[in-house]
């Protein structure tokens, strides 16, 4: 794994880990029902690996002005090469601004704080050093650009398909999932990043944009990881090469509903069962040892599957997907990339 | 007319305390009458002064209020714009027929709610619903210059940390609201469930600044926020409708668990839940409040999550 200096082995045990959460935000993010606990586990590895990369030439930049914490500045100058990426986190700042604005005018516990002044201070923060390093005057027009983000419409799309074959139980578990981030347990997203090497230390806003990035980064890889999956399961529709990343995952499915229950809904991640009977994902966390066993299993299964010509399931993501995701994008991004060797999937 | 009454609401407040002797004058009624029982100059001169808590037995229920810029012809409708919590889910149409209120319109002596009727057309299918006010906002002029220190001295339920915020945070049980009183005159009232209350809640604050030696007026009185809420009873399936209104919703859930729609006509930011209940905000008459929930909920009931 490029530029991965840590492995999930090598970390002590004791060491505050985001495993569980990661699993349900994949779960949120499009992965199936349990996402595996392997997966997650790569994922945190690649999340924290890349943050602490990110931090650290922050930190040398906020050191370089001369400033004594890495505060939004830094780490916006370091994502200005990907405009869109840059868009989707203004949006962001501005939807914080604009929910706490929201939600004064519902409390009237403490009406004092709605009439205290910055309340767009997030938007403001950023706006400013834009306006400071913008050029040509691209970045300006980026709080005001109306274009469709198109990475967060085919999210968008995924979700409502995946949401709209779930029973109400199922939904609402799927929107507690959606409801974890890495910005709601802020303390141990503190804990789990180890600033402690860092020279400077990022503020607040830094941390809550860097707690953005996690997510986003997490997003990136269930989505590539998706996109990685379509194209390793053997096609039997001439079409399904030019499917929709929205389409990813359930669109396998359709072809899956030969075989489960007819009362189920195709679309539903719940009918994602192995085509065997009997065999499960095997995704609960004490899977330890048994990780590498399931994960050959699969791929056994889908080996003998295409041999008999029924589509495989499209399961959860694994591992191996993640990597190669990794592996094309740092191909296509050789460009940007910075630090010991992983391009910043997040940047 | 509408002049008259201002300045002599206006002089009303600026009698000290001690020129009230007269007594009551009607029997609780808290004069939503119209124009006639307003120009009744023995009206004003109605104040108890008990001498208990400040602000507390403040029975400021006789005093009028006066009318609000905007027409008579709004007379009714203001009359009309009480809520109670009685009535919530009370269909408009069905009880307009049958309301007992109606009598308060031609001066009956209790102070009875009303039941809300939309100033709208009413919708030939309507919901059924109607979300209830949780909280208001309004702001007055008092014009005149505070000492909010000493405001803070000898008023019983006020606080005041000028390092913290510039303004005296005054808090009354009845109605249950907070008030900002800043150093200008000018006040901020906050938490009643109605426009009435907001106002009678403004007016006893302005009463008890008077009370504390400040020639205090009630100048340009205005509604600046009006929170509703309700249940329109079914899960609702968010993915569905922040897609098919992408222009209008933002769902982060990792941020906010709720969908945050921001309606154009009227001008109205709903909160809506997966579980249901809604929130809307940003009204200054309860009637967009009334519209905003009509034209979501047909939205809201084609992402019904069964």
């Amino acid at each position: 794994m490029a530029g991965s200096s840590s492995s999930a082995r090598d970390r002590p045990p004791t060491r505050t880990s985001f495993i569980p959460e990661i699993q349900s935000m994949m779960f949120a993010l499009g992965d199936a029902r349990r996402p595996l606990h392997e997966t997650a586990a790569l994922v945190e590895d690649i999340v924290h690996t890349q943050l602490i990369n990110l931090l650290q030439q922050a930190c040398e930049g906020a050191v370089l002005r001369g400033s004594r914490v890495i505060s939004a500045e830094d780490i916006l100058f370091l994502m200005r090469r990907d405009k869109k990426k840059v868009r989707r986190l203004l949006r962001y700042l501005q939807f914080r601004d604009y929910k706490s604005k929201v939600l004064k005018t519902i409390e009237d516990e403490e009406p004092l704080e709605w009439v205290v002044a910055g309340s767009n201070k997030r938007q403001r923060l950023a706006g400013d050093f834009l306006s400071w390093v913008d050029q040509t005057g691209e970045f300006l027009s980026l709080s005001d650009n109306q274009e469709v983000d198109d990475v967060k419409l085919e999210r968008l799309e995924r979700l409502e398909r995946q949401t709209r074959g779930m029973d109400s139980a199922q939904y609402s578990e799927f929107c507690e999932s959606r409801q974890l981030s890495f910005a709601k347990k802020a303390s141990k997203f503190r804990d789990w990043l180890d600033c402690s090497s860092l020279e400077v230390k990022p503020n607040t806003v830094a941390m809550e944009i860097l707690s953005y990035l996690a997510y986003e980064t997490t997003a990136q890889l269930v989505d590539l990881s998706l996109l990685v999956k379509q194209d390793m399961t053997p096609k039997t529709d001439p079409f399904s090469h030019v499917v929709s990343a929205s389409f990813i995952h359930y669109h396998s499915n359709i072809e899956v509903s030969k075989n489960t229950h007819p009362s189920v809904n195709p679309e539903s991640p719940e009918t994602t069962p192995p085509s065997t009977p009997g065999s499960s994902h095997s995704s609960k966390p004490s899977n330890g040892g048994l990780g590498l066993d399931s994960k050959t299993r699969q791929r056994k299964r889908k080996k003998s599957s295409a041999v008999s010509g029924v589509e495989p399931p499209s399961g959860a993501i694994q591992p191996c997907h993640i990597r190669e995701a990794i592996r094309r994008y740092s191909y296509r991004h050789t460009s940007a990339n910075r630090g010991n060797g992983m391009a910043f999937l997040a940047c | 007319s509408i002049m008259d009454e201002d300045s002599a609401l206006e002089s009303y407040f600026d009698d000290p305390i001690g020129n009230d002797a007269s007594g009551f004058l009607f029997e609780g009624d808290l004069g939503l009458q119209g124009a006639p029982q307003l120009q009744d100059p023995s009206f004003l001169s109605s104040l108890s002064q008990p001498e208990k808590d400040i602000g507390e037995d403040l029975d400021l229920s006789f005093l009028p209020d006066d009318l609000p810029e905007d027409t008579c012809g709004n007379a009714a409708t203001n009359a009309n714009m009480t809520q109670d919590r009685v009535f919530d889910g009370y269909r408009p149409e069905e009880s307009a027929e049958t309301d007992p209120n109606q009598s308060a319109m031609t001066g009956s002596s209790t102070f009875c709610p009303m039941t809300p009727m939309t100033p709208m057309t009413p919708v030939a299918e309507s919901s059924g619903i109607i979300p209830m006010l949780q909280n208001i906002v309004s702001t007055v002029n008092l014009a005149c210059p505070l000492d909010l220190k000493s405001i803070a001295l000898q008023a019983r339920n006020a606080e005041y940390n000028p390092k913290r915020f510039a303004a005296v945070i005054m808090r009354i049980r009845e109605p249950r609201t907070t008030a900002l009183i800043f150093s200008s005159g000018k006040m901020v009232c906050t938490g009643a469930k109605s426009e009435e209350q907001s106002r009678l809640a403004a007016r006893k604050y302005a009463r008890v600044v008077q009370k504390l030696g400040f020639p205090a007026k009630f100048l340009d009185f205005k509604i600046q926020n009006m929170v509703g809420s309700c249940d329109v009873c079914f899960p609702i399936r968010l993915e569905g409708l922040v897609l098919t209104h992408q222009q209008f919703s933002s769902y982060e859930p990792e941020l906010f668990p709720g969908l945050i729609y921001r309606m154009v006509k009227p001008r109205i930011v709903l909160l809506i839940f997966v579980s249901g209940k809604v929130v809307l905000t940003g009204a200054k008459e309860r009637g967009e409040i009334y519209e905003a929930f009509e034209n979501i909920y047909p939205i809201l009931k084609g992402f019904r999550k069964q």
